[in-house]
């Protein structure tokens, strides 16, 4: 099954996340501070990352700075609430971030772009 | 597993925010420039927005970006912290809380909006046109600013694919630089890691643009490395800052330090707390269930079943601590929620007051805690609105014009005390004699002590009448805070000091889940008194009960003792046994006996509650159910007392 890190330190956007992520048929692991993102990404092999722009300790940018240098191949998405005078997700976009979700985002952008950048989930019923 | 619905942990966390919010906010009101707690509150913000967002709370969403904008201003030093706006931030939070609540008014909203807009109005327009300005508004003068740059990089900085050299680079991009090297912690030649950078640099850099220009260098490692952007040409802040450097000098890392304080909590593992509730009475009921088993197990006299059945008494004390340990908590949360009532009362009321919490890790049974926060509401206003004096007052005392509100908790045995102190202007004992004698709660002719005079205003007859407050200065509703107390196995004690202040300490169990309980027989029944609050036990034959005219009386070591025949309250009808036991309590300082038949021991047992169906018997907090399947009744003192005191008319002791 595809593995994907959902990455934000707002624990209800993890848990929404995923909940529709696992549903849709992909395995779906969260992280929600630097500790746990590099515990996960250690170990672990993902498909995809899903990260929070605006984070404490670890900033998303920096993760997906990280990534890229580390590891080149995972495909990344970024998703962040606009924020006053800055645009965050055009730094993800240059930095590297496949693609951008602007919060709030729909069950199904979230979905689509799973599907463009890794493909579709296994089929159903694998859901928890 | 999970069972918990994503809005649900939504709005849970949506709650843990906004206390960070209040705390930030009021953090802040002590120190307008702590930027760390700026970052705190406005993270929070900002995830208010982003989660709400998401789950469908447009509203939340819509509003919350107002505040956050204005905190980004903030956070980039256009806009600096006044008072107006910690108020303003504590008045979103509330609304915030109100339309997650679904109880906001929109006009509040409206206002709040409006206000906030004003304050992003005013520094856009205020400080001058010109964009030098807007980008450093914090300077009068625009021109080159020059600044005191302090950079070392992690030493694994290669490894993360940053260049230090180009980061100088690009410093020079923005203006002329003075770059100085600092070896300081360059070490010897063979203890050198080559891949690790060990430079740290100074630099002096003029430039036309704002710090934000710098700090954007920086971005890319700025919670990696030690960084600090001094402006040199003010001297004010830049001392300031200098000192604030020497303050943290050391092998600290200040960028670092500072997500870690709020990054604590995550680490723990939420759960709602009927889950917790549920565990609770589960182990409680395996706990009867294995003392069951240790009596059928001894009836029974089988070796081979004696080995499993105490390992399992062992495994079920252990799970019952670690349960009942689960459900302490630090008494400092709710402390925490104090602080904002202390600011709102003492700006309401023209006071000064400085809020002093010790003991915040002194951990109490989280019902407990949960019911304590009225009573201390309760005392705290009290402690502002009548014992400490307005400032004008204070100085012409010779006080500092700044009160002091003090809130501590410590452990003393198995109880928890908790005190709240002012320094207030202390309760007058004549005041408050002359009251109750006027009241008629005491006859006119009463000799009491201070410390019995002081207890008068727990009398509710006493506290019900508006005007004593500006009499005494205390005691508007104590006798409510008092029962709120009693109900916690708790008891509340006063002392006061004229013109040097107040002092209400409050004794109060460790955890309600469990009793250290005495176990005395009635009629074949067994019943289970609260330890904590017997002094002695004493007998008591037939003789001796009727000597005393048919006066429940009983003469302890000279003193005439009062007490209560639980055979006859109960209505047991079988005989007596000829000697029967007297267990003396101690209830608000008054000795007071219960006659039972036999006393068995002591006992310590898990409280189940009755159930709803009993909530109105007041003589029986609770039950347990005993080895050998029987249930014990554990009676209430305090409840004893009173439902006495209503069948005969006593008058109250105090």
């Amino acid at each position: 099954m595809l593995r994907v890190l959902i990455i934000d330190d707002s624990i209800s956007i993890l848990a929404l996340l995923q909940d529709t992520i696992a549903k849709a048929g992909y395995e779906a692991h969260t992280a929600k501070n630097a500790k746990e993102i590099n515990e996960s990404l250690n170990g672990n092999d993902f498909d995809l990352v899903i990260t929070d722009i605006y984070m404490p300790e670890q900033d998303g940018l920096e993760t997906i700075l990280n990534l890229r240098i580390t590891k080149p191949d995972i495909p990344i998405v970024a998703m962040s609430s606009n924020t006053g005078y800055s645009d965050v997700l055009d730094v993800a976009k240059k930095l590297g971030a496949r693609k951008c979700l602007r919060k709030p985002f729909t069950q199904e952008a979230i979905l689509d772009s799973l599907l463009e950048t890794i493909g579709p989930g296994a089929p159903s019923n694998s859901a928890n | 597993m999970s069972q918990t619905k994503p809005t649900d942990v939504f709005l849970l966390e949506a709650e843990d925010l906004l206390s960070v919010i209040e705390q930030g906010a009021l953090d802040i009101a002590q120190d307008m420039t702590d930027s760390d707690c700026i970052n705190r509150l406005f993270r929070a913000f900002h995830t208010i927005k982003g989660s709400g967002a998401m789950f469908g709370f447009d509203e939340v969403a819509a509003f919350t970006h107002n505040v956050e904008t204005v905190l980004d201003e903030v956070r980039s030093g256009k806009i600096s912290f006044t008072p107006t706006l910690i108020e303003l931030i504590l008045a979103s939070k509330d609304h915030i809380k109100n339309i997650l609540a679904e109880d906001a008014d929109k006009k509040t909203g409206e206002t709040l909006t409006s206000e906030l807009a004003l304050i992003l109005g005013t520094t856009q327009t205020q400080p001058s046109p010109s964009q030098e300005a807007k980008e450093t508004p914090a300077q009068k003068e625009s021109g080159p600013k020059s600044y005191q740059i302090y950079f070392k990089p992690s030493p694994d900085i290669a490894a993360h694919g940053l260049e230090p050299a180009s980061l100088l680079d690009e410093l020079r991009d923005l203006g002329a630089c003075r770059i100085a090297i600092d070896l300081d912690e360059l070490p010897k030649l063979d203890e050198l890691q080559a891949e690790s950078c060990h430079l740290a640099w100074n630099i002096e850099l003029e430039t036309e643009q704002g710090i934000d220009a710098i700090k954007d260098v920086f971005i890319f490692v700025e919670d990696e490395s030690t960084i600090r952007i001094v402006q040199s040409d003010t001297p004010q802040s830049s001392a300031a800052n200098q000192n604030n450097d020497s303050a943290e000098a050391a092998p600290k890392q200040p960028a670092k330090a500072s997500p870690k304080k709020s990054g604590v909590p995550q680490s723990n593992v939420r759960v709602p707390s009927e889950k917790l509730d549920r565990l609770v009475n589960l182990v409680g009921e395996l706990v009867m269930n294995q003392s069951r088993l240790s009596q059928i197990s001894t009836s029974i006299d089988s070796t081979e079943l004696d080995t499993p059945v105490e390992e399992i008494e062992r495994l079920v004390s252990e799970l019952r601590d670690s349960v009942l340990g689960i459900r302490m908590m630090p008494i400092g949360s709710t402390f925490g929620r104090f602080r904002r009532l202390v600011f709102d009362l003492s700006s309401e009321l023209g006071k000064e007051v400085e809020l002093i919490t010790e003991g915040e890790e002194t951990e109490l049974d989280k019902t407990v805690l949960d019911q304590l926060g009225d009573p201390l509401v309760h005392l705290i206003r009290n402690s502002l609105d009548h014992g400490i004096e307005s400032p004008e007052t204070r100085a012409a005392q010779g006080k500092s014009p700044r009160g002091t509100l003090r809130m501590s908790a410590s452990h003393e045995g198995s109880q928890v005390v908790v005190k709240i102190e002012d320094d207030g202007q202390g309760m007058d004992p004549n005041k408050i004699l002359e009251k109750a004698i006027e009241k008629g709660v005491v006859p006119p002719d009463a000799n009491l002590s201070e410390r019995e005079i002081f207890n008068l205003i727990f009398h509710a007859g006493f506290s019900t009448a508006q005007q004593v407050t500006n009499v005494s200065g205390r005691g508007v509703g104590m006798d409510v805070v008092k029962r709120q107390l009693e109900s916690l196995r708790g008891s509340i004690q006063i002392s006061s000091k004229q013109g040097a202040g107040t002092t209400v300490s409050l004794t109060l169990p460790l955890t309600l889940a469990i009793i250290d309980g005495q176990l005395v027989e009635i009629g074949g029944d067994r019943y289970i008194m609260p330890m904590s609050a017997i002094t002695e036990n004493v007998e008591i034959t037939a003789d001796e009960r009727t000597t005393q005219n048919g006066r429940n009386l009983i003469t302890v070591r000279g003193d005439l003792v009062p007490y209560i025949r639980l055979r006859e309250l109960f209505e047991y009808t079988d005989a007596a046994p000829p000697i029967e036991k007297v267990v003396i309590v101690k209830h608000n300082g008054e000795r007071i006996g219960f006659v039972v038949d036999r006393v068995l021991g002591s006992h310590q047992t898990v409280i189940q509650s009755l159930g709803k169906f009993y909530k109105e018997i007041r003589v029986v907090s609770g039950s347990t159910i005993m080895g050998d399947g029987k249930v014990a009744l554990i009676l209430d003192v305090a409840g004893l007392i009173a439902d006495d005191a209503n069948r005969f008319k006593l008058a109250a002791t105090v």
